[in-house]
């Protein structure tokens, strides 16, 4: 079988260079073991949040200038980072889950524990805020959580707000519909599995009509609820919030978040619609590699038939998605053995937790075009996007989805812009 | 009300809530003396809780520490009556590889049965097919009554029944001095750590029963313990390898014990020297974990390639003999102090040395000379009378008694609070929706008992939780669980802030570890523990909060 772009790996970056391709016209499939919507789990995707003395960045475009070489966003370069944050953007609106925010000035959301983080793009309906300060905008807040639902943290956010001179009240409602869930010993009641419930027309008149209720006898101005509604329609929010009597805002749980499934199974589909196959629950077991090319790739499941290519992107993520993977004596890249970034701090890791992590920065090695490289040779047509370039703490940075989402159009626009690339 | 505002007075104060302190203060409470147990942290924060859980026979004593294997397979016997539901049955077997004499397995069953332990020599085959687990090159087994015993479980029980016989206790009150009038010890002064103020408490009687730190409670008297810190480092497993524990049929070395409990397994220990600056902070060295893994990887070749969720370490309280300043003939015997007649400070007993398996005939030592200075003739009774957990209620019937309020449908919650606190799950009431959610899915830990471990057990920290409930000891380490039993104790009325300070300090003390074990699967864990606290939440950016690293 042959493509003209395989992609490797099941991150967020992988769609975004997928759709990003196959919108372009080309032939792409992704290969995939599992996968993983991390970034867009928060609701909110962030580019730069915080500079090297861990101080909140106002505008991101600025404190890019004061980021060291190895940063992915260097090697891109800060103007063509603002071209493609424009195109982050637009992906996503493609796809049906419109984004708001600016890549020159960060807006604060609120996380679920009552934090306010920088941001940059924020999903309809996320709690967010101009700026700390802004939040008093909000009015009196409800925070209303759902009866047997424990990963909604009402007590944290009324905390984090009160110390910003928020006025809120703490309330729960029961939903009826959920009776199954409170019971089940398989089906636990969690967000997601909410989600599946709640999806009805008459499902959103009830829970709107609950929430009225609450909201008329608090006299609140905002309504705080978890995420927990939404799984297949990102509008879900806007539909409910037009029944309101007030402003409502959801609160993204943990993972697995509501917001991140939605987000994947968009991205999904409409790089389906467009063309793309995907080959989930299969692993590569190994490529061939010719004068400095990659040829083909072969998978586990498909052991007999290697799958070609002209152009092939890594995006296996980081430790957490097992696309690094270390050991005693050291980190390697699991599928292709491909170099490793030099490893230039002292240690790999650090004692305190919430320090920083050295081993963050891990990543492979690869040239200002994110091509990889085997046994020190670069390889000329694969590309590595995503969180498995290394480089920079994209936790303590609050820059992970900017680098997950930039690099990855970065490399598909660098492989179109290639000659015969374009179809 | 103010539990210092009056002059409190006992017959004893116990200084100590590992199980040596715990068990003592049963045995002072049931024979009638007025009690107090103080500890500086939580229940079983030091030694008690960073061991082995494994419950001796005493075979691994039998060829070099007769009294010491007799002690164990009495006290393994007595624990399997009292205490049953901290105890699992697993049997053990001391195997011998290849590379090991064989001649030491005749001396080995000739030394145990001289110590009244059950070895029986088995075909290496039978033992293969008794434990997959086994290195399957072995050329000798015996089996012996090992099993497995929880020691939260059981330092909890035995408080618990303190305080049913009229003990009190104090959690995180540290004593800072000995109060001390004309040569006796009268009381001791205390730091509240919550109320961060100090307080006084008086008695006839001091015992310190505070493990590896009772060289520094004596110390506080002016009284020098021969003492010696010896750490013991050790791994747990992501999932149970072993059925039965399995030891190295040759002399006590590093690395050859595999204990299973509950859903894990555990290899230890290592053993070495550490000055006394650093017993407050145990951490795992990479060298620790090579030898750990080379030699376990041994007894059970599947350990190689299993994911280790954690590494930790303990601190023995070793005692050199008082003629023996340099620690040459170091015993692990039992030492029980009366520092009147060896230091001339009356009204100062110390019960240190021993282990955890016989913590109960420590503690008995300890109160029958404390009753013998005191003028009390009062009988231990420790060894017949079950403990809160393991007795048996008339008309009680855990399937339709306990975990009042758990529907038909949530068997494996009542199953698992069961294991956990026997006959006292009877007391977690979960009648109210609310009270069923489950908190932690790997341990199947409902509100309800966590409200129930809140109330009765002592446990307001999430490392306290941990201890009395096993939430967050699972495969997944609390990833989750954490934050969702924290937002579940802020709703239960506890400060939100202090609640979030609570939970910063548990995912620091989580990834230390972690640390040392930092590659493969755990690394990845730890990225993920990161990504969520540090990226999504912002726990590393909540104003005000001030964490410790150490519970």
């Amino acid at each position: 079988m042959k493509y003209d772009t395989i992609i490797i790996g099941g991150s967020e970056a992988a769609f975004a260079s997928g759709l990003i391709l196959a919108d372009a016209g080309q032939k792409v499939a992704v290969i995939s073991h599992g996968q993983t919507f991390l970034h867009c789990s928060a609701a909110s995707l962030g580019l730069l949040g915080y500079d090297k003395d861990g101080n909140p960045v106002h505008n991101p475009v600025e404190a890019m200038a004061a980021l060291p070489d190895s940063h992915p966003y260097s090697k891109i370069g800060v103007g063509r980072v603002c071209e493609l944050a424009q195109d982050v953007k637009d992906l996503f609106v493609r796809s049906g889950i419109p984004m708001h925010g600016s890549y020159e000035r960060n807006h604060y959301r609120m996380s679920p524990i009552g934090v306010f983080k920088p941001a940059w793009l924020s999903m309809d309906t996320s709690p967010v805020a101009a700026s700390p300060d802004d939040v008093k905008t909000w009015g009196k807040v409800l925070i209303l959580g759902i009866e047997g639902f424990l990963d909604f943290f009402a007590k944290f956010i009324a905390s984090g707000l009160g110390a910003i001179g928020v006025n809120t009240e703490i309330r729960n409602i029961s939903l009826p519909e959920l009776s199954a869930l409170r019971s089940g010993s398989t089906e636990k009641m969690r967000a997601t599995n909410i989600a599946r419930v709640i999806v009805s027309e008459k499902n959103i008149e009830d829970v709107a009509l609950r929430i009225n209720i609450a909201v008329e006898s608090s006299h609140a101005d905002t309504v705080v609820m978890p995420a927990v509604f939404g799984l297949s329609d990102p509008l879900f929010g806007v539909r409910l919030q037009s029944k309101l009597k007030c402003r409502l805002m959801f609160v993204p749980t943990m993972p697995v978040s509501v917001p991140g499934l939605c987000a994947k199974g968009r991205f999904e589909s409409r790089f389906r619609q467009i063309g793309g196959t995907l080959f989930y629950g299969d692993t590569v077991s190994g490529g061939e590699f010719v004068d400095g090319s990659l040829k083909s790739v072969r998978t586990l499941n498909m052991a007999e038939t290697a799958l070609y290519a002209d152009n092939f992107i890594l995006a296996t993520g980081n430790f957490i998605n097992h696309g690094l993977v270390a050991s005693p004596s050291g980190v390697s890249e699991p599928l292709f053995g491909l170099d490793i970034m030099p490893f230039a701090e002292s240690g790999f890791t650090g004692s305190d937790f919430f320090s920083r992590q050295p081993y963050m920065k891990c990543g492979v090695a690869t040239d200002s075009d994110f091509r990889v490289a085997l046994n020190g040779n670069m390889i000329n047509n694969f590309y590595a996007a995503g969180s498995i370039l290394g480089g920079c703490d994209t936790l303590k940075e609050e820059s992970g989805a900017g680098v997950e989402y930039i690099s990855a159009i970065a490399v598909a626009k660098k492989i179109l812009e290639k000659k015969g690339g374009l179809k | 009300m103010d539990y210092f505002a009056e002059k409190k007075y006992y017959d004893v104060i116990i200084i100590g809530g590992g199980i040596t302190g715990a068990g003592t203060a049963r045995d002072c409470a049931m024979r009638g003396l007025k009690t107090l147990l103080v500890e500086r942290f939580d229940f079983t924060a030091g030694a008690t809780g960073r061991n082995h859980g494994l419950l001796h026979s005493g075979a691994r004593y039998a060829v070099t520490d007769k009294e010491s294997a007799s002690e164990c397979i009495t006290e393994n016997m007595i624990l399997r009556r009292i205490a049953r539901h901290c105890v699992e049955d697993t049997g053990g077997l001391f195997v011998t590889l290849q590379d090991d004499d064989l001649g030491y397995q005749a001396k080995f069953v000739e030394s145990c049965r001289a110590s009244g332990i059950n070895a029986e020599v088995i075909d290496p085959a039978e033992a293969r097919r008794l434990e997959p687990a086994v290195n399957p090159g072995i050329i000798g087994a015996v089996r012996v009554p090992d099993g497995a015993v929880d020691p939260f479980r059981l330092t909890i029980s035995n408080v618990v029944d303190a305080v049913r016989n009229g003990a009190d206790v104090l959690t995180f009150h540290e004593v800072q001095s000995l109060i001390i009038v004309g040569g006796k010890v009268v009381g001791v002064r205390m730091l509240d750590k919550r109320g961060k103020r100090e307080v006084e408490a008086y008695s006839s009687l001091v015992i310190n029963a505070a493990g590896i730190w009772g060289y520094l409670v004596a110390k506080k008297a002016g009284i020098t313990i021969n003492m010696f810190p010896a750490k013991g480092a050790l791994l747990i497993f992501g999932h149970r390898i072993n059925n039965m524990v399995i030891n190295r049929c040759r002399k006590p070395a590093d690395a050859d014990i595999l204990v299973p409990g509950d859903t894990i397994s555990l290899i230890g220990t290592t053993s070495s020297r550490v000055p006394y600056e650093d017993i407050d902070n145990m951490r795992v060295t990479r060298d620790e974990v090579d030898v750990l893994l080379r030699e376990g990887s041994l007894i059970a070749p599947v350990l190689a390639n299993t994911r280790i969720i954690r590494a930790y370490a303990g601190v023995r309280p070793l005692v050199a003999a008082d003629n023996d300043p340099s620690g040459r003939s170091i015993s692990r015997g039992i030492v029980c102090l009366d520092h009147a007649s060896r230091d001339g400070l009356d009204g100062f007993i110390t019960i240190t040395g021993g282990k955890l398996m016989t913590y109960r005939l420590m503690a008995e030592k300890a109160v029958d000379m404390a009753c013998a200075k005191l003028g009390r003739n009062a009988v231990c009774r420790t060894a017949e009378t079950m403990l809160p957990g393991s007795d048996d209620m008339p008309g009680y019937n855990v399937k339709k008694d306990c975990c009042g309020g758990l529907l038909p449908d949530q068997q494996s919650a009542v199953r698992a609070a069961t294991g956990r606190h026997g006959s006292l799950s009877r007391h977690i009431v979960c009648d109210k929706e609310s009270d069923r959610a489950v908190v932690c899915e790997c341990e199947q830990v409902s509100v309800g008992e966590i409200r129930y471990a809140m109330d009765q057990l002592h446990a307001d920290r999430l490392v306290s939780l941990r201890r009395r409930t096993r939430l967050g000891m699972g495969t997944c380490q609390g990833e989750l669980c954490a934050c969702r039993a924290a937002g579940v104790m802020a709703a239960l009325g506890k400060d939100p802030v202090s609640t979030l300070a609570d939970l910063k300090s548990f995912i620091a003390e989580r990834w230390k570890g972690m640390e040392a074990v930092a590659w493969g699967d755990t690394l990845a864990e730890a990225q993920l523990m990161e990504w969520l606290y540090v990226g999504m939440c912002g726990l590393d950016r909540v104003p005000g909060l001030s964490y410790s690293k150490k519970q």
